[in-house]
């Protein structure tokens, strides 16, 4: 490294179709090389993908026949969202226009915002309005045969607050308006601002275009630019004689990427990379928050300049998985001679798999996370954590290239929360080898790259075992996991939907036996893109975290159902698996003291053959088993009990701090008096399954430590041993 | 200018540097994890501000190599690296940037010898 420059930045992008594969199926890869140089590619199974030297170091396992070269071209992600009607007789009739609609700028300062345009690029016929930052209000029009006009109405509206703006031009008389009235008296433009002006075209010119809401086409009309930021309602077009044209109802198909006209023309449309749908409009009141009680309060859709659902990208190869091949988490490698990617997705298992433990692959949970900024944007961060952000390569790259979009912690450009993430981009940070900030000291891992410190000790201890993606435990519910005596979780599988959490508690209740293998599970509701397009939504209410849902949008767009934390939903992931979250730390983690539960003969086969009071006091991640995120009981919220609390970790940093919502109130040392730390739980059910959870996120991360020979590999060996053994567990008499 | 570190508030400006000191030489001998609240306190001021500006860590060689970064507020621009520095540690890393800003807060530099 010299000068002043960073290290190199990232020449291999890409993403699959899909996150998960069925036996026998196909994914299609898409990638970019930036620099246009030849790549190969090759499919591995992914074992460790942990680097750090004083582990076992990067492992895979390479899938044979399944290598390719090939050459290397540059693709494109371009944000920012829009709503698009096609083209249509109506509108090429046009020549005279009015159109009505409701905005809600959230960055009124900035220049060339399209608040609509049905504007034929390659003829210079239509009209776009736009919202030109300080200037105003502008509205350009051209009439296809080189004849233009542009009307202004000067003046600098405020950030979020609703204005009805109307634009027209009158073929007859030749004039055209703008018109701008603020909805609420006090705001900026509150009194009516107009403007009318005669202008020197004398119609429209046919344009031949679609009608675009909150952008418009490029030049060469093969994309979208000038992308405004902020809500638009109900825009309705008039034509020659005031006729009706186009009526928008956006609170129509909220879950959809539909747009419905109600002019009874059908000049129906379609939402271009997710704008935010299922929030409050220009007649919000308060009186109802959910949108499915009073849609026409929530006929709006916010719009954003940075929005990504799908790249779009070309496909540069497929692979079809062989019959036969063994279920696992794996990756397509791509190699040029400046960089590499690994592409990661789950094979599913062929129905003749023998495996009775299967590994959930935390997927939208590493959705939620995907390409975070947190550390880039937020002051907090480093107080947060205790030390300093570290980056590396990838998390350059996504400093430098907003259009992959961010996380579900991140803000758009203009401040808002993300609500959703989509897979159909790349994931810089759901990679194996990849180090976060966010995985304290040591190896530095979370998410997919952490859980890879749970396949990689199955490898070792030779048990067999499939994997599924939380995108199928959604789709299919507890028949997903019914084929198995065991499941288990990742090291952070946080984000659940109502299926997934309904397909878990049906297996436990059905006599299956759940190895919790995290911190934090279980916590915030998600709901899946209903179209499959396996785009998750979060509404972040009630607390926050990132952000914070704005009052009245609490309710998700996909599934109408409410938002939050699934502790005030009713179903805190106590009920499920006898731990939840309570606060966390990310500089050092620590060790569990046992417990005299764990003496206790029920507890016997987990502790056979350990005779440690401490447990994991060593590990890759933060240099503990317990640490980052923990977990505890609660039988307020619903722990069984039957519950046996066998271990509990302490001597935590100060950086170990309660959630909010374990606080009704603060108070001076309140950590200090009331100290965080995890529990280490096992119960039985009724049904003749059971339940053990670590109560942390660096459990997995102590696996590999001397050799795999160690307190919490053993202890984890003999939960898996038992609870692949079908005979039943028995309640305890006293819970019977 | 911040107030010198000074848990006291004795006036008594031996004392005082004594103190400032005993903080430095802890955060040296541990700059992540368990900490006296009198580092806690002087950490806390030291790592608020403003994202503009404020020092990150860039890692050079994975496990091996790491340089000082400044974060630019901007979306679209990634840090930048500070100067050419590379250490070998995290911990060496965190040890210069927590001197570049005690000078900076306290208008005192602090000796990498005899902090």
């Amino acid at each position: 490294m010299t000068g002043r420059e960073t290290p190199a930045m990232k020449t291999l992008l890409g993403y699959a179709d899909r996150i998960s594969v069925p036996a026998g199926g196909e994914v299609a890869f898409k990638i970019s090389s930036e620099d246009g140089r030849p790549y190969t590619a090759r499919i591995v199974r992914l074992i460790h993908g942990d680097t750090n030297p004083a582990g076992p170091g990067y492992q895979d396992a390479e899938v044979p026949g399944a290598g390719w070269h090939l050459p290397g071209r540059r693709q494109n992600v371009r944000a920012g969202s829009c709503a698009i009607v096609p083209p249509a007789h109506a509108l090429r009739a046009l020549s005279s226009f009015t159109l009505n609609l409701f905005i809600w700028p959230t960055t009124p300062h900035k220049p060339d915002q399209v608040l609509a345009a049905l504007w034929d690029t390659q003829r210079g016929a239509g009209f776009i309005l736009r919202l030109h930052g300080t200037a105003g209000l502008m509205l350009q029009m051209g009439d296809g045969a080189g004849g233009a006009a542009d009307i202004l109405l000067p003046g600098t509206l405020l950030e979020r607050h609703w204005y009805e703006v109307r634009a027209g031009f009158d073929a007859a008389t030749r004039r055209a308006e703008l018109r701008c009235i603020a909805t609420k008296r006090q705001a900026g433009f509150a009194e009516p601002a107009k403007i009318s002006h005669a202008v020197s075209i004398a119609g429209l010119g046919g344009p031949d275009a679609p009608f675009i809401i909150a952008a418009r086409q490029s030049p060469d009309a093969d994309f979208y630019q000038s992308f405004y930021n902020g809500k638009i309602e109900a825009p309705r077009l008039h034509g020659n004689d005031a006729s009706r044209v186009m009526e928008l109802d956006f609170s129509a198909g909220m879950a959809s990427d539909v747009v419905r006209d109600i002019s009874g023309n059908a000049l129906h449309g379609r939402t271009w990379q997710k704008p935010t749908r299922a929030v409050t409009g220009h007649s919000w009141d308060g009186t109802e928050i959910n949108f499915r009680h009073a849609p026409a309060q929530y006929g709006a859709i916010h719009f954003h300049d940075d929005d990504i659902d799908d790249a779009a990208w070309q496909t540069d190869f497929t692979w079809a998985v062989p019959h036969g091949l063994r279920s696992g988490l794996y990756a397509a490698h791509i190699t040029s001679a400046e960089d590499e990617d690994y592409i990661p997705f789950v094979v599913r298992p062929a129905s003749t798999s023998e495996a009775k433990l299967l590994f959930i692959v935390p997927t939208a949970s590493y959705l939620a996370y995907a390409n975070e900024h947190l550390a880039l944007d937020a002051a907090i961060a480093e107080l947060v954590h205790d030390h300093v952000p570290v980056f590396g390569p990838n998390d350059l790259y996504l400093a430098a290239h907003r259009e992959l979009g961010g996380s579900l912690y991140d803000r758009h450009s203009d401040g808002s929360g993300i609500v959703t993430s989509s897979r159909l981009r790349p994931i810089l940070n759901m990679r194996p080898k990849y180090q976060s900030w966010l995985g304290g000291t040591g190896s530095a891992l979370w998410q997919l790259n952490a859980d890879t410190h749970l396949l990689a000790w199955l490898e070792q201890v030779g048990i067999a075992f499939d994997c599924i993606s939380d995108e199928d435990l959604d789709r299919e519910g507890a028949a997903a996991l019914r084929p198995y005596r065991c499941v288990m979780t990742g090291t952070h599988a946080e984000y659940w939907s109502t299926n997934m959490r309904d397909g878990l508690d049906r297996f436990r209740d059905e006599g299956g036996r759940i190895m919790h293998m995290g911190g934090n599970g279980l916590y915030w509701r998600i709901a899946f893109d209903p179209g499959g397009s396996g785009a998750i939504e979060v509404r972040r209410c009630e607390v926050g975290n990132g952000w914070i849902t704005a009052p009245g949008e609490s309710y998700h767009a996909f599934s109408g159902e409410y938002g939050g934390l699934w502790r005030r939903l009713g179903r805190p992931p106590q009920e499920s698996v006898g731990v939840g979250f309570v606060g966390q730390g990310f500089d050092l983690c620590s060790h569990y003291r046992r417990l005299p539960a764990s003496r206790d003969p029920r507890a016997a086969f987990i502790f056979a053959g350990v005779d440690d009071d401490i447990i994991g006091d060593f590990g890759l991640i933060g240099g503990g088993a317990a640490g980052i995120e923990l977990d505890r009981t609660d039988p307020a919220l619903g722990t069984p009990p039957n519950t046996l609390i066998l271990a509990r970790s302490e001597g935590h940093t100060a950086n170990y701090l309660p959630t909010v919502e374990e606080l009704l109130i603060n108070y001076v040392n309140q950590a200090e008096i009331s100290p965080v730390y995890g529990e280490m739980v096992f119960f039985e059910t009724a049904s003749g399954g059971a339940v053990f959870a670590t109560g942390s996120i660096a459990w997995a991360g102590s696996l590999s430590h001397n050799g795999y020979s160690n307190n919490v590999a053993e202890i984890t060996h003999n939960v898996v041993r038992r609870f692949l053994d079908p005979e039943p567990f028995r309640l305890p008499v006293t819970a019977q | 200018m911040a107030e010198a570190p000074d848990a006291s508030n004795s006036g008594q400006p031996r004392y005082a540097a004594e103190m400032a000191g005993a903080i430095a030489r802890e955060f040296r001998a541990c700059p992540i994890g368990h900490h006296s609240a009198a580092l806690a306190s002087v950490l806390s001021k030291l790592r608020a501000g403003d994202v503009a500006g404020k020092y990150c860590l860039i890692c050079v060689k994975p496990h091996a190599e790491w340089a000082i970064g400044v974060l630019s507020s901007q979306r679209g621009v990634p840090p930048r690296l500070a100067d050419n520095r590379v250490f070998s540690s995290v911990e060496a890393a965190e040890w210069e940037i927590f001197k570049r800003r005690w000078a900076q807060a306290y208008g005192t530099a602090l000796d990498d010898d005899r902090p």
